[in-house]
């Protein structure tokens, strides 16, 4: 039996990709997730290995239920991925993606603190490239503020991994106690979880990565942070307000979104939040709630982006003031991205209806009915954002006569094979339920369930209808949290860059002048006393002026003709004469 | 056109409540479904208090020019 961590196949494959040529490079990264999914079905459940470190034991694979459902996604993602991005050439962007995927599956399959931060902090860094690789203004800077977000919520992560080893002498990951480091890892998995006020990174960035980047990026970072908060703080009720808050968030702000890729971003808050408050839940049911919910959400969020991908692609332009009247260029576009939609709606047949179910359900058990209502509350809308709203913008609308570049046959095939396991899950919900980390029983195709569901969805499409005329976009920008650090950001800049430099210039221009003083000084000390004397009265008299130039020292100024000399030396000489000539009488 | 779409979303309706008193006649799990026709109406009414919700808050608080972060470039 073999016992390598996937990670390292993503890993040690990211490495080789960069030593291919060019038109090799697009099919070999297919093969990395390949073999990777090949290794975990041949690994046996609680396989684990462990690394000698120091005096430490680093528990760098560990398999479990749990894991595996994530490690399964993660790899199926990153090659459904691949086939979308088929028509890249950028190696840069391959590269990254498999680095990103295997600092994923590295967290995922950590059973230490330790080398779950080594694969958090590759994750970070990998990830970026996807948002730089786009190479504009906006993304550089969106690109660097997620990169610090990041590296800012990996030290909390550090400090807390550190702490939490110097008061237990345990690095083994598992679920958490309480206390101050425990809340510091928390918050570490919060930012990545996307968690307000620790969210506002995302919809910053992800609408301003590449096209196939986006759908990397939203495929990562948030379900790995679903996963360890799943591992290490499950039933934290803290975690259940938290979710339902994102759940709502995410929609309220989707509301007001101009940029179809952030309206999507916003979503992914929205449906994280079902997944964080799963978690909260806590229980058998809750875990594989969110873990289904990950599983399925991972799928849909990324084809979502894929055909909004292909939009911004073939068109360049990702505003909904921008865009309209496309479903007659790019109808399989439309109707693939509609899959899309009505999964993460929770549209029966399709993947939501079954994971986000299964959530809800879990919060019935429990009698949260408020949790439960309020998580129906996101559902409404994110039915009328990413189902509804979304595409009558982008599609139908008002036709802006845009004139698509053709899509790339990838493109088409990535989205085909996503769209074709949206429904498959859907349809067939035991293909998810039988990598859960526990038994399940659970059966959501029964007639209430499916009226209440359907009830929903047509009386928020009637809403839709009514306020159709009000929810076109808006060519706005919304603040978010971001602005903590984006306004101030500013101010930081004058105080530590714009003022130094200032209080260098001026102390540069004094220097100068005193130097300029002094030469003048001691080049005409008494001309130059005099002129500030002069200039001091003329202020004092006449008000102010420019103070007069002192004349260069002019050596002959005060100096005695030689007229005068020759006077003297004749007067003398008359004198003598004279004298003399008395001398004789 | 609105009225065809009217009428037919008021039939709809009504065929909500109707299965829904027919499935949950005396044998309700919650108090929301002793209510025929509960999630058609959570559905609208919500659809609405979301959109106004955020808007509120858009137009009052949130939303700014798209160049609102660009504005002091010309000074960097």
């Amino acid at each position: 039996m073999i016992n390598l961590s996937p990670a390292f196949v993503f890993i040690i494959g990211a490495v080789v990709l960069l030593l291919l040529p060019g038109k090799a490079r697009a099919a070999a990264f297919l093969a990395i997730p390949v073999l990777a999914f090949l290794l975990l079905l041949r690994t046996e459940l609680g396989a684990s290995l462990s690394v000698p470190f120091l005096e430490y034991e680093l528990v760098i694979y560990r398999v479990d239920h749990l894991s595996l459902a994530f490690g399964y996604i993660f790899i199926i993602m990153t090659f459904l991925g691949g086939i979308y991005g088929l028509h890249l050439k950028d190696s840069g962007q391959q590269v990254a993606s498999l680095f990103y995927a295997g600092g994923s599956l590295g967290v995922v399959f950590a059973g230490d603190l330790v080398t779950l931060f080594v694969f958090w902090e590759l994750m970070a860094v990998s990830s970026v490239w996807l948002i730089l690789a786009r190479r504009t203004l906006q993304s550089a800077r969106a690109g660097m503020r997620y990169l610090f977000v990041h590296l800012f919520g990996g030290s909390v992560l550090l400090a807390g991994v550190l702490w939490h080893f110097t008061e237990t002498g345990s690095i083994a990951f598992n679920l958490m106690g309480g206390g101050i480091p425990a809340y510091l890892i928390l918050f570490g998995f919060a930012l990545n979880a996307a968690i307000p006020p620790l969210h506002a990174w995302l919809p910053d960035a992800y609408p301003e990565a590449t096209v196939t980047g986006s759908v990397f990026l939203s495929a990562f970072t948030t379900k790995t942070a679903v996963y360890v908060l799943a591992r290490g703080f499950a039933g934290w009720d803290i975690l259940i307000w938290a979710g339902v808050v994102m759940a709502i968030y995410g929609v309220i702000f989707a509301v007001l979104e101009n940029d179809i890729r952030r309206l999507l971003a916003y979503h992914i808050v929205s449906q994280v939040g079902y997944m964080v408050a799963a978690v909260g839940l806590g229980g058998e049911m809750a875990i594989n709630g969110a873990t289904a919910h990950a599983f399925a959400h991972i799928l849909y969020k990324g084809l979502l982006f894929m055909g909004a991908g292909a939009v911004l692609y073939t068109t360049g332009r990702s505003k909904l003031t921008e865009l309209g009247g496309l479903a007659r260029a790019m109808p399989l576009v439309f109707g693939l991205y509609m899959i899309g939609a009505f999964s993460i709606s929770g549209v029966p047949l399709f993947s939501g209806f079954v994971s986000k179910s299964i959530v809800v359900y879990a919060a019935e058990l429990r009698h949260m009915e408020l949790v439960v209502q309020l998580l129906n509350v996101a559902s409404v809308g994110t039915f009328l954002h990413t189902g509804l709203k979304l595409p009558y913008f982008t599609w139908f609308g008002p036709d802006r006569l845009l004139k698509p570049a053709p899509t790339p046959p990838g493109m088409y095939a990535g989205m085909a094979l996503t769209a074709g396991l949206c429904v498959a899950i859907g349809v067939y919900p035991r293909l998810l339920y039988n990598i859960l980390p526990f038994p399940i029983s659970y059966e959501p195709y029964t007639i209430p369930h499916l009226t209440s569901a359907i009830q929903l969805l047509a009386f928020t499409g009637l809403g839709f209808w009514l306020l159709i005329k009000k929810l076109g976009g808006e060519a706005t920008i919304t603040l978010d949290t971001d602005w903590f650090y984006r306004k101030p950001s500013r101010l930081a800049y004058k105080v530590c860059i714009v003022s130094s430099s200032q209080l260098f210039a001026a102390v540069e221009t004094f220097c100068i002048r005193l130097v300029q003083a002094s030469t003048r000084l001691s080049d005409n000390p008494t001309g130059y006393l005099l002129t500030i004397a002069r200039s001091m009265g003329h202020r004092f008299f006449d008000g102010k002026q420019p103070r007069p130039e002192p004349a260069h020292f002019d050596p002959n100024r005060y100096r005695s003709s030689l007229a005068v000399l020759i006077l003297i030396v004749l007067l003398c000489s008359v004198i003598m004469i004279a004298w003399n000539l008395l001398a004789l009488t | 056109m609105k009225r065809p779409w009217l009428i037919i979303f008021a039939v709809v309706f009504i065929l909500f409540i109707g299965s829904d008193l027919l499935l949950f006649m005396g044998k309700a799990d919650s108090w929301w479904q002793q209510v025929p026709g509960f999630f058609a109406l959570f559905g609208l009414v919500f659809c609405l208090v979301i959109v106004i919700v955020s808007k509120l808050l858009g137009h009052f608080w949130l939303q700014r020019k798209e160049d609102y972060y660009d504005r002091n470039d010309s000074d960097d």
